[in-house]
């Protein structure tokens, strides 16, 4: 059936419309992963999302275990990144960042991952300073195969992961349906030279089902439901694990095709999504305060969404609104002693809404320009009287809620000719503080060892983006060098405080959110792809960048110099490839922030993989080896410096009927 | 008719819950006692004692003396009183008719412990207030330390003066081993600091009344407010979170009121121990010190 697959689409790169994209996305579902030129995991379907997004260029992933890995674009995490689910917006639940809205799909839910860079987000998109990344969900369609049939399976060597998924679609004029079951298990890990790492367990299952129906031609109305549980999930660079974490994920949409006049269509969709998260430290050894940590999201929204073409210009509307809540507290329990108890998100209501619209104009075929804009307007209250108290005693005074405005703007224009692309492009946006930002209370953060607290009176952050690329391509050579830089005024980061007293056993002090002056983050790569023969390619990546702010400290969690190397054999229906990744030591890393340098290393990894026709069933099947000498190493994004897995060998098969 | 009937069940309602309608209407069914009017209160204000002692209960073993006719009866937030400030109020009933009397004074309070060896008082307020103007007197004690104490309670009721010394009542400890009275001396002199309010601390900032008492030479007799003057800083910290504490904190300051008002921050629930620092008018330390002092109130909310 439909292969995973994942699109760059990075607005002024990639000057297609969305129409364009999705046919573009159609002929990978047919020719599956193999040769079709897009990114896909080597692992094929049952590669975890975390792996998914990993080859997502301009994303890094910050690991705190060996599951639910926060994903970073252009070197900026969660606050300042969009994630959103088919548009819908979904809040992570748990104040220590375990859970990314990313852990609570699975690859089976997803048709594509789409990352949109910089400010140009998409239209759903708010804050998304670094990026967008919306999660495509996979519905087989109408008109689609009568019935189909999957089966998937995977183990890994390192860790006994198993892996294993049942779903089936169902296709009509009328009416098409598509569901299933995923599920993965996995013990602790072996980091290199055979190093168990304890509490790097997880248990995860996963159900979905999408359901479509088409009253009439070009009515189109559509529904999901996704349930997620992952249970027994371990954090070793944290002090804690978690029993549980939980989401329900609904949406209901009305979609028009086919419409005459400017807009050609129009899709409104409602939706509501719930996380619960519970940490657990009950399996830690030598816990000094045994504590509950639960944490609750929970998210209603709608967004209406018209798409239109109009001679050169290609434009979407958007209005978007959601509600979303966020509650989490703390009790403590001393032995002996009386429990302690605290609000770390006082259930903070926040109300935004806005509109976007974005215009891709085609002024010929060497000539093409982007244009996108978003404004909205926030509303955030704490509502909570106990939470909102603690606070006030930190900020006397300070009011229960906030309206905030937020807008962004990127414009880009691309040129080429003759195998020539060239883009440049800028923006300008701003994004309200997280939750966590203006409020959190008493996070304690194990990377730096501080407790953080909000800040109500936080300034929007705002930055300019700037970015450009030039590239070239032709039968035997693809080269592109790409850079973007942002500069940020009143940047959001915490800073010592040194007045206050910390709550956490340990912590080295109390940070505060503050507005620095101003900071700035550049990134840049080069990659080129040559192709050495009709079946063997040669892929090479480089990238730097770099952070730094008013204090002229560098900013913290930057990722170091890397290279990515791949020879990419092609064969018939077969795929091998081998190749390293290589970091430098990080030794220009965020001291002042409480980073320390990571070692260089260089990892070696082999993979083949094949798709064969067995009578009617399609096979298709990946082996391959991660991290192949077992180097003992960790990146610049593994929190705490925790070691990344030792050798791995995998295999996984997955069949279509 | 009927509609006249709810208007008057109307009018009943309001003049029960606010006193201030005493429409004394001829058509009210409830026959007030008139012989007892120079004694008793008016119905409304009957009701509006009750009203208020409903929220509190009769302290065991204290309430309910009699006297030649009259009951008085002895309210706290509890049955029991505990180690440390006790808000105690102070009502008398007509025994016969159980309707309170107005014309009536407490006019001491002389709390004593008799350990064998040594008997002594406790810190307690220098005054008797009255609750609204209701014949409602309410005043506070400070029992030391638990055990059996006696709570002998001088009145006046009309014309009547007495003496009710009472069986001994128990005095119970502070529930999780809390301290809200602490003791420290200064030029020879035994003082009490007595946290008073508020009784219920909550996270966030809580305005807290406290009373410094001195200890009387003839120590069976009560313990009133010092009249010397201090400024005491507040310290507060969670033990049980590496002395975690809060920013923000108001000393305690002397009020015209004779008590003291300060600010205390609570960053969380749970056993804090509020540290002491003593001063005098001049600033210089009388007792306990800065930050972590030994000289402190341990509460839990």
């Amino acid at each position: 059936m439909l292969m995973i697959s994942f699109v760059l689409s990075f607005g002024l790169l990639c000057p297609q419309d969305t129409i364009t994209k999705e046919t573009a996305i159609d002929e990978v579902v047919v020719s599956s992963t193999l040769g079709s030129g897009k990114k896909a995991a080597s692992k094929g379907r049952v590669a975890s999302i975390d792996e998914h997004l990993g080859k997502l260029s301009k994303v890094e992933m910050v690991r705190r275990g060996n599951y639910a890995w926060e994903p970073v674009v252009n070197n900026m995490a969660t606050e300042r990144v969009s994630t959103t689910i088919d548009g819908m917006k979904i809040f992570y639940a748990c104040t220590d960042k375990m859970d990314p809205v990313t852990s609570y799909v699975e690859s089976s839910n997803l048709q594509r991952i789409s990352l949109n860079s910089g400010l140009d987000g998409n239209p759903q998109a708010t804050g998304n300073i670094g990026g967008s990344i919306d999660l495509k969900l996979q519905r087989v369609g109408f008109d689609a195969r009568p019935e189909e049939y999957n089966l998937s399976a995977g183990y890994e060597s390192n860790g006994k992961v198993q892996v294993y998924g049942a779903d089936a679609a169902f296709s009509s004029h009328r009416w098409y349906t598509n569901f299933g079951v995923f599920y993965r298990h996995a013990d602790n890990y072996k980091a290199g030279g055979n190093k168990q790492v304890a509490f790097s367990q997880f248990k995860k299952t996963n159900a979905f089902a999408n359901l479509g129906w088409q009253p009439a031609d070009d009515h189109i109305v559509e529904a999901t439901v996704i349930y997620d549980i992952a249970t027994d999930i371990g954090y070793p660079a944290l002090t804690m694990d978690v029993a549980k974490a939980e989401a329900v994920i609904t949406s209901l949409a009305y979609r028009r095709e086919h419409l005459s006049g400017l807009f050609h269509r129009w899709e409104s969709k409602a939706y509501y999504n719930h996380i619960t998260h519970n940490m657990d430290d009950t399996k830690r050894p030598d816990v000094a305060i045994h504590m509950d940590m639960p944490g609750k999201s929970q998210t209603a929204g709608l967004y209406s969404l018209l798409q239109g073409n109009k001679g050169a210009h290609y434009f979407l509307l958007n209005y978007d609104a959601y509600y979303n809540t966020l509650f989490a507290d703390m009790t403590m329990y001393p032995i002996g002693g009386q429990p302690m108890y605290m609000l770390t998100w006082s259930d903070v209501g926040t109300l935004n809404t806005g509109v976007a619209a974005t215009d891709d104009i085609t002024l010929n075929q060497h000539h093409h320009i982007r244009l996108s804009a978003k404004a909205a307007w926030q509303h955030q209250r704490i509502n909570n009287d106990e939470g909102f108290q603690a606070l006030s005693i930190y900020f006397p005074g300070m009011d229960r809620g906030r309206s905030r405005f937020i807008s962004r703007v990127a414009a880009s224009y691309a040129y080429e000719h003759s195998g020539w692309k060239v883009a440049i492009g800028t923006g300008y946006g701003t994004r309200a503080p997280s939750v966590t930002e203006s409020y959190g209370y008493f996070l304690n953060n194990t990377f730096d060892q501080y407790d953080y607290i909000g800040n109500p009176h936080l300034k929007n952050e705002k930055a300019i983006e700037a970015n450009a690329s030039v590239g070239f391509s032709n039968e035997i050579v693809n080269i592109k060098a790409e850079a973007n830089a942002f500069f940020f005024q009143d940047y959001i980061i915490g800073r010592p405080d040194t007045r206050l007293s910390a709550m956490t056993l340990g912590a080295a002090g109390v940070k505060v959110y503050q507005n620095l002056k101003y900071a700035q983050i550049v990134n840049t790569s080069l990659g080129a792809e040559v192709r050495l023969a009709p079946w063997l390619v040669f892929e090479n990546h480089v990238k730097y960048s770099y952070g730094r702010e008013s204090t002229q400290a560098r900013l913290p969690l930057i990722a170091p110099l890397s290279y990515l190397g791949n020879l990419r054999f092609n064969w018939r229906r077969l795929q091998a490839e081998g190749g390293v990744r290589m970091a430098s030591r990080n030794s220009q890393c965020g001291s002042e922030y409480g980073e320390t340098p990571t070692p260089g290393y260089a990892v070696w990894h082999l993979n083949i993989g094949g798709q064969f026709h067995i009578g009617k069933v399609i096979t298709n099947l990946h082996l391959g080896v991660e991290n192949l000498f077992d180097r003992y190493y960790s990146t610049y994004s593994d929190w705490n410096h925790i070691p990344q897995k030792g050798r791995n060998i995998y295999v996984n098969a997955s069949f279509t009927l | 008719m009927k509609n006249k009937n709810i208007l008057f069940a109307f009018g009943l309602f309001l003049g029960i819950v606010f006193s201030a309608c005493s429409a004394s209407n001829e058509e009210v069914p409830i026959n007030i006692p008139s012989e007892d009017d120079d004694v008793c209160c008016s119905q409304d204000d009957e009701n509006n004692i009750k009203l208020i002692l409903a929220g509190l209960k009769e302290v065991t073993g204290l309430s309910r003396q009699s006297v030649e006719g009259y009951t008085l009866k002895v309210y706290a937030r509890t049955a029991n009183l505990y180690v440390g400030y006790n808000d105690i109020y102070f009502a008398v009933e007509k025994t016969e008719s159980g309707r309170h009397v107005k014309d009536f004074a407490v006019t001491a309070l002389s709390p004593l412990m008799d350990m064998g060896m040594m008997k002594h008082s406790t810190p307690i307020a220098n005054q008797f207030d009255q609750i609204d103007s209701y014949p409602i007197y309410h005043t506070w004690v400070a029992p030391l330390m638990a055990g059996e104490w006696t709570l002998p309670i001088s009145y006046r009721i009309k014309d009547l003066t007495g003496t009710l010394s009472g069986a001994p009542i128990t005095i119970e400890a502070t529930p999780s081993d809390q301290v809200w009275i602490k003791s420290f001396k200064w030029n020879n002199q035994t003082f009490y600091l007595t946290l008073a309010a508020p009784q219920e601390l909550k996270t966030g900032v809580n305005t807290i009344s406290a009373y410094v008492s001195k200890k009387s030479d003839d120590a069976t007799q009560p313990y009133l407010p010092a009249s010397e003057v201090f400024a005491i800083d507040i310290y507060p910290t969670m033990p049980d979170m590496g002395n975690h504490t809060s920013p923000n904190n108001e000393p305690l300051l002397l009020q015209a009121d004779g008590s003291y008002q300060g600010k205390l921050n609570l960053t969380m629930t749970g056993l804090w121990d509020i540290h002491l620092h003593v001063k005098d008018a001049e600033g210089n330390t009388v007792a306990g010190g800065e930050e972590l002092s030994d000289l402190y109130l341990s509460i839990v909310i």
